[in-house]
């Protein structure tokens, strides 16, 4: 089975737990191209092309979003519900990345149109397994339809 | 002991019966020429020194006597309350009217140590711990209640200071357990990479090196996890429902069926499991917690067996847990159920933190948990559960 070229958007606000991530993404078996942020705010610009990222082919749009709920600025909740709330977005599949267990966050992820979620584990190992199952899951047995962009902005 | 005679009567012998009653009550007798005075001299002295708030009702809830610590509990002089009703004071008037009318019925011996709220002269509350007991006369007839009242304040002052800083330190606790798993996550990342990726080039000395590091990681990330199960178990107590426990059991026991089936160990449950008022997720894990820690310390026990049942007692149901594994002597009954208290004779996995868990969510439902074990002769948990549903404030 051939493997397009995934285009992923990583938000994380741990430099650590980016590498890592990257790491798992970009290994021989996956064919990916990661564009990654460290904020909220750098999120949104990136998906609504602000600033930085206005340029189209720079940073186009990706086509599955991982997302760490904890994100100075502006929260991963708030970036995902503008995501979910944008007819042009919201069918991009988020998934979000939290180390808690408290169920009242990933409720409210669900609530705002998440598509799945990642507890980070205490063992790399483990989060390897955890975000190549999802990666999987979102990029091959689910892939959904392709959108032109249509009248997105610039 | 007979409760402090609440006489302010003068030298007089009052007409009514009320007073006769307590004469009565209190065994004052004639013993010498002017003994009446003598006695009353006592009593009066007894009831205006005592440094409690001691007043007498009739059996409507009047006020027919009250002492000087009373005006300086409440600043309301004698003459103001006299004649009053006791629900004028006391801040919560159907609670008062059910208190007296319960202490002065046919049941009752007395109430004692209730936390009430009174209100003072100046319109301040002020917290209470009231004692009422009733007067009655020789014919057995009731006449009226006396009641004795402590100044809680101070204790309600320290009792929310407490709460609060427990709750400060819970809060504490949950954070930073939660915020070191980022590190930890990490550290362990980068020793796996490095292990993975640098095998070759790293010598004996480097690989071990990184293997203690590794090892030493998990270590943490696992009290890390039980910390932040703690401190969850503390602060987190979710909708009482009510729950067959016998299907708490019975769940419980498809979980740990590998376990128990890999000890060959006879588990006898029965058949009398109680609906009971608890957060069924937060029960479950005790009965978890009691399960795998019999499991854990059953030994060399050849016939390993657990008996779970449970004993209706007044008010509230007791469950035990019953196994006959390697024991715990007494010394260290309490122990167990502090944080992180394994007993370091004792080899066995985890971190040790299961019994307190345990004990933390018994105590947030109002009940009670302890052991009775010697060593060698298996172990006992009982805990209990109140029939009715009361929260923690």
């Amino acid at each position: 089975m051939v493997i397009k070229n995934t285009k992923i958007l990583l938000v994380e606000d741990n430099r650590d737990h980016l590498e890592m991530i990257q790491m798992v993404l970009s290994n021989e078996k996956l064919v990916n191209t990661i564009y990654s942020v460290t904020n909220g705010e750098e999120a949104l610009d990136y998906l609504f092309r602000h600033g930085a990222y206005a340029d189209k082919a720079q940073s186009p749009r990706p086509s599955l979003i991982l997302l760490d709920i904890k994100l100075p600025r502006i929260s991963g909740l708030e970036v995902l519900r503008q995501i979910k709330s944008d007819a042009r977005l919201k069918s991009i599949p988020v998934v979000l990345l939290t180390t808690s267990t408290e169920k009242n966050e990933i409720i409210q992820g669900y609530e705002y149109g998440a598509n799945s979620y990642v507890i980070k584990p205490l063992r790399f190992e483990e989060l390897m397994y955890r975000v190549e199952t999802i990666y999987n899951y979102w990029t091959m047995t689910n892939q959904l339809p392709v959108i032109e962009n249509n009248g997105y902005p610039g | 002991m007979q409760p402090a005679c609440p006489f302010s009567v003068g030298r007089t012998i009052p007409a009514s019966s009320v007073y006769v009653g307590l004469l009565e009550k209190y065994h004052v007798h004639l013993i010498e020429v002017d003994p009446m005075e003598l006695a009353f001299d006592n009593l009066q002295s007894l009831f205006q020194d005592i440094g409690d708030l001691v007043f007498i009702t009739d059996l409507n809830g009047n006020i027919i006597d009250y002492n000087v610590s009373g005006k300086r509990l409440l600043g309301f002089s004698r003459e103001e309350v006299l004649n009053r009703s006791l629900t004028d004071y006391w801040t919560d008037e159907s609670k008062c009217r059910e208190t007296l009318s319960w202490v002065m019925s046919e049941a009752s011996l007395y109430v004692s140590n209730l936390e009430v709220c009174f209100r003072k002269k100046s319109g301040e509350d002020v917290d209470i711990s009231l004692t009422l007991s009733k007067i009655k006369g020789t014919n057995g007839d009731v006449l009226g209640v006396v009641g004795v009242g402590r100044d809680i304040t101070e204790k309600k002052k320290i009792e929310k200071a407490f709460k609060s800083l427990n709750q400060e330190l819970e809060n504490f606790i949950y954070t930073i357990s939660h915020d070191l798993k980022s590190p930890v996550l990490s550290i362990e990342g980068y020793t796996s990479l490095l292990m993975r990726d640098y095998k070759e080039r790293l010598d004996e000395k480097g690989w071990h090196y990184l293997e203690r590091i590794q090892y030493n990681i998990h270590k943490m990330g696992m009290l890390l996890g039980d910390l932040l199960e703690l401190s969850r178990s503390g602060r987190v107590i979710g909708e009482l429902k009510e729950i067959d426990a016998g299907e708490i059991i019975h769940v419980i026991l498809e979980d740990l069926n590998f376990q128990i089936r890999q000890r060959e160990i006879t588990v006898t449950v029965a058949n009398n499991f109680p609906k009971i008022w608890c957060d069924r997720e937060r029960i479950t894990q005790v009965f978890e917690n009691l399960f795998t820690n019999s499991i854990k310390f059953m030994g060399d026990q050849k016939n390993p067996a657990i008996d779970v049942g449970c004993y209706e007692r007044e008010g509230y149901h007791e469950f035990f847990l019953k196994d006959n594994g390697i024991g715990i002597d007494p010394v260290y009954h309490d122990k167990i159920f502090g944080v992180f208290q394994r007993l370091e004779e004792i080899p066995s996995e985890g971190t040790g933190v299961g019994l307190t868990i345990a004990r933390r969510i018994v105590e947030n439902h109002n009940g009670r948990i302890w052991v009775v074990s010697e060593p060698g002769q298996g172990a006992t948990f009982y805990f209990t559960l109140p029939k009715k549903p009361k929260r923690c404030e």
